[in-house]
C-alpha cells in the first residue's frame, strides 16, 4: 500500500481546508419572521369613488406595506364595512351601494386594520354626497383658534350650495368648535373636527393642540457616541417632519441610516421600526426628513425613539428618546 | 462607487484567532539551530452576537470569519527564532437579512483576501534552568482588506502596523507545562496601543495526546483616535477581550500531528460574541 509522504499530507490538508472554506463560507441568510411579529400596516387605496348611487358599485384595493411604506402584498385582506345596510364589501373588495346613509369601510390583516374609507350613498344627485373640510394648519398651541372652511358636493361631483352645517369635536377639551367652524385650543392632545350637513358627515379633521413637537437629545449606544437632538413636529400642511439640530453628529459606517423605532436595539429597530434615510455620506448637522412622505400613518406619538443605525449589522450607534 | 472617504469598515474579531497563534506557540522555549515547526491551521466563527463597546452583548446580522493559514518557526540558532504567521486566505461574509412578509431582503456581502500576516522573532533570554524565558518582537504587516466586500464594510485586516513586544516564561513540571505572556502592542494609524497578556496550561498524555488550556486578553490603552484609522475602523478599533480557548493536539507521528481548538470570549469589547473554532495539522522538523 502507498503511503502518503510527510510533504504531500500538508497539501492534502490544504485542499481540504480551502475546500471547506468554499463549501461553508457562502453568504447565508437570516430570516426574521416580521409578519408573525405584526410589523406592517395595510391600508385602503384612495378610491376611485367615495360616494355611490343606490346600486352602483366601486372597486377598492388595498396594500399590505412595512412600516417603511414599501408595499409587500396586495392580497389576502378581510374587508368590513361597519354599516352592510347602506353598503356592503364583499371578499374582492368590491363595494354595493345598498341604501341612502354612510359607512365605513376598514381591512385587516392580522392585527393590523386600515384606516376606514367613508363611503356614502345616495338616491339621487341633488343630495349632498360629500363634505370637505380645510384649514390653513393642524396644528395648535393652547389659546390659538382656527378656522375650518366646510365644502359639499354631489355624487357627481358638483358643488352644493349649504346654509348650515353642524360641527362637532371628539374632545372639547382639548378643542371646541362654534357653529361656524371656528376652533379654539383648550387643552393639550388631538381631537377630531366633522361637519355635518343632510344627514352627511365629513371625513374628521385633526387637530392637534399643545404636542406639536418631541424633542430628544441623542446619546451614544453602547459607547458608541453620538450628540445633537432630534425634533418629530407636524409641519403646516399637517405632515410629520423630523429635524435634527446643527449639532448632530454620530459615529457611522457605510450603511449606516436613520430610523423611528419604539426600542433601540439593532434587530428590533430593523425590523420593527421606520427607515427614513441613509446618512453615511451626510451624518452631520441640520436634517429635515418628511416622515408624513414615508408612511402617512405615523404621527407624534407613534414612536419613542429617533435611531441611528448601522443597517448592514443592524448594529445601534446611538438614540434620542423623545419621551425625556 | 462609494467614495473613500465614507468607507468606514468593520470588525476584525478574528484576530483573536490569529494573535494567539503566533503569540503562544513555543511560548518561552525557543526552536534549537536548524530545526523548525509549521502548522497549517483553519479557523471560523460565525456569530450572530456582538460585544457592544460597554461590553454588553447585542444581536446583529450574522458575520463569518474563514481564516486558512500557514504558521512557522524556525530556530536560526539554539537561541534565536524566526516566527511567520501568513493568513494566506481569508473570507468574511455578512448575512442577507430575508423576511417572511416578502419586504426587500437586505442584500448580504463577502469578501475575499489576505489577512493580515505577522512576522517575528524570538529570542531566549534565559533559555535553560526550570524556567525558560524569551523576549519577542512581532510586526504586523497590513496585508489584509480594510474596506471589503460590495458594502466596504468588511475588513481581513486593520490597515495599521502592529509592533508588538512579548515576554514569555514557561516551566515544565513532569508532564505538564505553563506558560505566562506579557506584551505591549504599539499600533499606528491613530489606532490605540494595547496591553496584551496570557496564561497557557498543557499536560501531555502517553506522550501523544496533548491537552491545553489558554487564557488570553488584550486591553486597550483607549490612546487613539475612537475610530481609528484616520476614521476608518469603528469597530476595529479599541478592541478588548478575555477568551478562553481550549486545545486538543494529537501526535499521529512523532514529528506530525493535529489539533482542534474553541476559542470563547467570556468579556469583550468590540468583538463577536460567539465561539471562535479551528483545527491544525502541524509538522516539526
Amino acid at each position: 500500500m502507498k503511503s502518503v509522504s510527510n510533504m504531500q499530507c500538508p497539501l492534502l490538508i490544504l485542499v481540504v481546508v480551502i475546500g471547506f472554506q468554499l463549501l461553508t463560507g457562502c453568504i447565508g441568510t437570516d430570516v426574521v419572521d416580521d409578519l408573525a411579529n405584526g410589523s406592517f400596516t395595510v391600508a385602503i387605496q384612495p378610491p376611485a369613488r367615495t360616494s355611490l348611487l343606490v346600486g352602483e358599485t366601486v372597486m377598492l384595493t388595498a396594500e399590505r406595506r412595512t412600516m417603511s411604506g414599501e408595499v409587500i402584498s396586495t392580497e389576502s385582506f378581510l374587508w368590513i364595512s361597519s354599516n352592510p345596510e347602506v353598503a356592503d364589501v364583499n371578499a374582492a373588495g368590491m363595494v354595493q351601494a345598498v341604501a341612502t346613509g354612510q359607512t365605513q369601510i376598514t381591512v385587516a390583516s392580522g392585527d393590523a386594520v386600515s384606516e376606514p374609507v367613508l363611503m356614502t350613498v345616495v338616491e339621487d344627485e341633488n343630495q349632498i354626497a360629500r363634505i370637505s373640510l380645510s384649514a390653513d394648519r393642524m396644528s395648535l398651541a393652547i389659546g390659538d383658534k382656527l378656522q375650518i372652511m366646510a365644502s359639499a358636493t354631489n355624487v357627481a361631483g358638483e358643488d352644493l350650495m349649504v346654509e348650515e352645517y353642524i360641527w362637532e369635536s371628539s374632545d372639547e377639551a382639548i378643542a371646541t368648535v362654534t357653529a361656524s367652524g371656528l376652533v379654539t385650543a383648550v387643552g393639550r392632545g388631538s381631537a377630531e373636527i366633522v361637519a355635518s350637513a343632510g344627514g352627511v358627515e365629513s371625513e374628521p379633521l385633526r387637530v392637534m393642540v399643545g404636542t406639536t413637537a418631541r424633542s430628544g437629545t441623542f446619546m451614544g449606544s453602547g459607547n458608541y457616541s453620538a450628540q445633537g437632538t432630534a425634533t418629530l413636529e407636524m409641519d403646516n400642511a399637517g405632515d410629520v417632519v423630523l429635524v435634527t439640530s446643527e449639532d448632530f453628529e454620530a459615529d457611522l459606517a457605510l450603511g449606516t441610516f436613520i430610523y423611528l423605532s419604539n426600542s433601540t436595539a439593532g434587530t428590533e429597530t430593523s425590523n420593527n421600526g421606520i427607515e427614513i434615510a441613509d446618512i453615511s455620506d451626510n451624518p452631520k448637522g441640520a436634517k429635515t426628513f418628511n416622515i408624513s412622505d414615508i408612511n402617512e400613518e405615523v404621527e407624534l406619538t407613534t414612536y419613542r425613539y429617533v435611531v441611528i443605525l448601522c443597517k448592514p449589522a443592524r448594529i445601534t450607534f446611538g438614540f434620542a428618546d423623545l419621551n425625556e | 462607487m462609494i467614495p473613500m472617504k465614507a468607507a468606514r469598515t468593520f470588525l476584525v474579531i478574528y484576530l483573536v484567532a490569529t494573535f494567539w497563534v503566533s503569540a503562544f506557540a513555543g511560548g518561552g522555549w525557543t526552536q534549537s539551530k536548524r530545526s523548525g515547526y509549521f502548522k497549517l491551521g483553519q479557523n471560523f466563527i460565525i456569530a450572530n452576537r456582538y460585544y457592544q463597546p460597554n461590553g454588553e452583548i447585542a444581536e446583529i446580522t450574522t458575520i463569518s470569519f474563514f481564516t486558512t493559514s500557514a504558521y512557522l518557526e524556525y530556530g536560526f540558532s539554539d537561541r534565536l527564532t524566526g516566527v511567520l504567521y501568513f493568513p494566506f486566505f481569508v473570507r468574511s461574509t455578512l448575512n442577507q437579512v430575508e423576511y417572511t412578509s416578502g419586504r426587500t431582503p437586505i442584500p448580504g456581502d463577502a469578501v475575499n483576501s489576505l489577512g493580515d500576516t505577522n512576522i517575528g522573532l524570538k529570542y531566549g533570554i534565559l533559555p535553560d534552568g526550570p524556567v525558560v524565558v524569551a523576549v519577542g518582537l512581532t510586526l504586523g504587516v497590513p496585508l489584509g482588506a480594510t474596506a471589503g466586500g460590495e458594502t466596504r464594510i468588511l475588513q481581513t485586516g486593520d490597515g495599521e502596523f502592529n509592533q508588538l513586544i512579548t515576554l514569555e516564561a514557561s516551566r515544565s513540571f513532569g508532564s505538564a507545562y505553563a506558560t505566562a505572556l506579557l506584551g505591549f502592542n504599539n499600533r499606528t494609524q491613530d489606532f490605540s496601543d494595547e496591553f496584551r497578556y496570557g496564561l497557557e496550561i498543557g499536560y501531555t498524555w502517553n506522550g501523544k495526546l496533548l491537552t491545553q488550556l489558554r487564557l488570553s486578553g488584550v486591553e486597550s490603552l483607549m490612546n487613539g483616535e475612537a475610530e481609528g484609522g484616520g476614521g476608518n475602523s469603528i469597530f476595529a478599533n479599541n478592541t478588548e477581550y478575555l477568551a478562553i480557548t481550549p486545545e486538543i493536539a494529537y501526535n499521529i507521528r512523532d514529528n506530525m500531528g493535529v489539533s482542534v481548538n474553541a476559542g470563547f470570549a467570556a468579556f469583550g469589547r468590540k468583538i463577536l460574541a460567539s465561539p471562535n473554532f479551528g483545527m491544525g495539522l502541524f509538522y516539526t522538523f
